[in-house]
């Protein structure tokens, strides 16, 4: 009996070899649905409902080891934060910190399937990515921005995203004091590990700031009754600001006391 | 016996037939599945306002504390400067782009000044009873037809009511907003206020929406290049140097 399977498989092996060359050459997109069309959207993994990173997984230890002077700058940047002169970060004034970390903060995220586009909205700042899954290529010289420029495309239940042309405004990790070049790339593979649980393996490239691709993978928790909530990080942003452009906070009230 | 049978079934089959076309509600709600969505009218690509149109704009007729208050409204600048968005209804009109993304039970309105977006529930929830106010209100919706008809409660007081921050509303403010495709790419809204505090009649204007197939929403981080110092009553600051 266990000899059929071994038969048939010697058999297969010319076809299968065959089968092999065309799947090579042929983009692995082609096999599943891309959500191309609303019936298309439809054969896709229900990704419905909100999820929230787990686990962890906005705390995870960095494990990104810095080329030389990106190493000196976060260095530098780490002693001036101990000599007290960087006392905040530019969320203190409400300026998002732009991929990869808006993904793992301790916010629901939710993601959105139209005809070509994955929309990820993100509670933190009301902010949004869009990912374009209709076959378009990067701009050759995208404006950078804080969340970048994503293109994905899905390979059976996995969504690959693929994003560049980041602003040098944003840092690399949660540490401000890491920062990227304008080579940045990250490549995340998401896809349900469990029928509530997302996973999102995260590959960070940019050989100018990093020694060697920084790869960490997080779970995401879905929350099927939350809803996204408004957040306008504005509203409520009554420091002043010092005259060198930081928050500042005024103590009066506890003196009075 | 047969044939009171065949009667009884055939009036029952008549009322089987007239139930399944008024339908239970939740059952039928139009964009509640993708195969839904895709029979609805097609709202894809990106919206901008069309700007001196010939549709006219009535302001609100204010009740006198309302009005007293917009006249003595004289401020240098608003709380955009420090990139407060204005929240509903001026959000809609704003010169920027808008995207309209359906989802089963739920359209969602990608708006890309101050990065922004509205949750518009077709899923048939009711509206909250006491609803944290926020700037955008919460919304629900449905199809009348072609025509998305949405229902807004619950917008934050510290939102103007038009473009001039003098003009306020109340916490009592209800904004029923009606989208319906006039030709190919041209989005009507009729959008209509209802606030018997601030206002002396319901207060509605139409808006004329261009599509445009090619464009993508561009990022908008007002707080990016907000590097203005703000003075000590919290005004932003102008440096001259």
């Amino acid at each position: 009996m266990t000899a059929k399977p071994a038969s048939a498989w010697i058999e297969l092996r010319l076809p299968g070899a065959l089968l092999i060359g065309v799947l090579a050459a042929t983009p692995v997109a082609a096999q599943s649905p891309q959500g191309e069309s609303w019936a298309s959207i439809a054969e896709l993994p229900d990704w419905g409902g909100l999820f929230e990173v787990a686990r962890g997984g906005a705390f995870l230890p960095e494990t990104l080891v810095l080329t030389p002077p990106y190493a000196a700058r976060a260095a530098a940047y780490a002693a001036a934060e101990a000599r007290g002169e960087i006392q905040d970060t530019p969320a203190a004034n409400c300026v998002p910190p732009g991929m990869p970390v808006v993904m793992w903060e301790p916010y629901p995220l939710e993601f959105i399937f139209t005809p070509g586009k994955v929309t990820i909205m993100i509670e933190a700042y009301s902010q949004w990515r869009q990912i374009f899954t209709d076959g378009r290529a990067h701009p050759e010289s995208p404006d950078p921005t804080f969340n970048g420029h994503s293109i994905g495309h899905w390979e059976g239940d996995t969504l690959i995203v693929d994003s560049i042309g980041f602003s040098l405004d944003t840092p690399l990790g949660r540490n401000y004091g890491a920062r990227h070049s304008e080579q940045l790339r990250i490549v995340e593979r998401m896809r349900l590990v469990e029928p509530d649980l997302l996973e999102i393996t995260t590959e960070i490239y940019d050989t100018e700031a990093l020694v060697e691709p920084w790869i960490s993978t997080r779970v995401y928790a879905r929350h099927r009754d939350w809803i996204l909530t408004e957040y306008i990080c504005q509203q409520n942003n009554r420091n002043f600001t010092t005259d060198d452009g930081k928050a500042g906070i005024n103590l009066e009230h506890e003196v009075e006391r | 016996m047969m044939k009171k049978e065949k009667v009884l079934y055939r009036q029952w089959l008549a009322a089987a037939l007239l139930l399944s076309l008024a339908g239970p509600a939740a059952a039928q709600l139009a964009g509640d599945s993708y195969e839904s969505i895709a029979a609805l009218p097609d709202f894809g690509g990106l919206w901008e306002v069309q700007r001196g149109s010939a549709l006219g704009y009535t302001p609100p007729s204010l009740r006198p504390e309302y009005a007293a208050r917009a006249a003595a409204y004289a401020a240098e600048d608003t709380p955009a400067a420090n990139c407060v968005p204005p929240g509903m209804p001026v959000i809609m009109t704003q010169p920027y782009p808008l995207e309209f993304l359906f989802t089963p039970g739920k359209v969602t309105i990608m708006l890309e000044v101050y990065s922004q977006w509205r949750q518009i529930f077709t899923d048939g929830r009711a509206l909250p009873e006491d609803p944290d106010l926020t700037y955008n209100g919460h919304s629900i919706g449905s199809w009348e037809d072609e025509t998305l008809v949405v229902e807004t409660v619950g917008v934050s007081t510290d939102t103007p009511l038009a473009r001039d921050y003098g003009i306020r509303h109340s916490e009592q403010m209800r904004v029923y907003e009606r989208y319906r495709l006039i030709d190919d790419d041209t989005l009507e809204l009729e959008l209509t206020v209802y606030d018997n505090e601030a206002l002396t009649e319901p207060w509605t204007n139409l808006y004329h929406y261009t599509r445009h197939r090619d464009w993508t929403l561009t990022e908008f981080i007002c707080q990016q290049n907000n590097r203005n110092f703000t003075t000590d009553d919290g005004k932003a600051g102008v440096s001259l140097d």
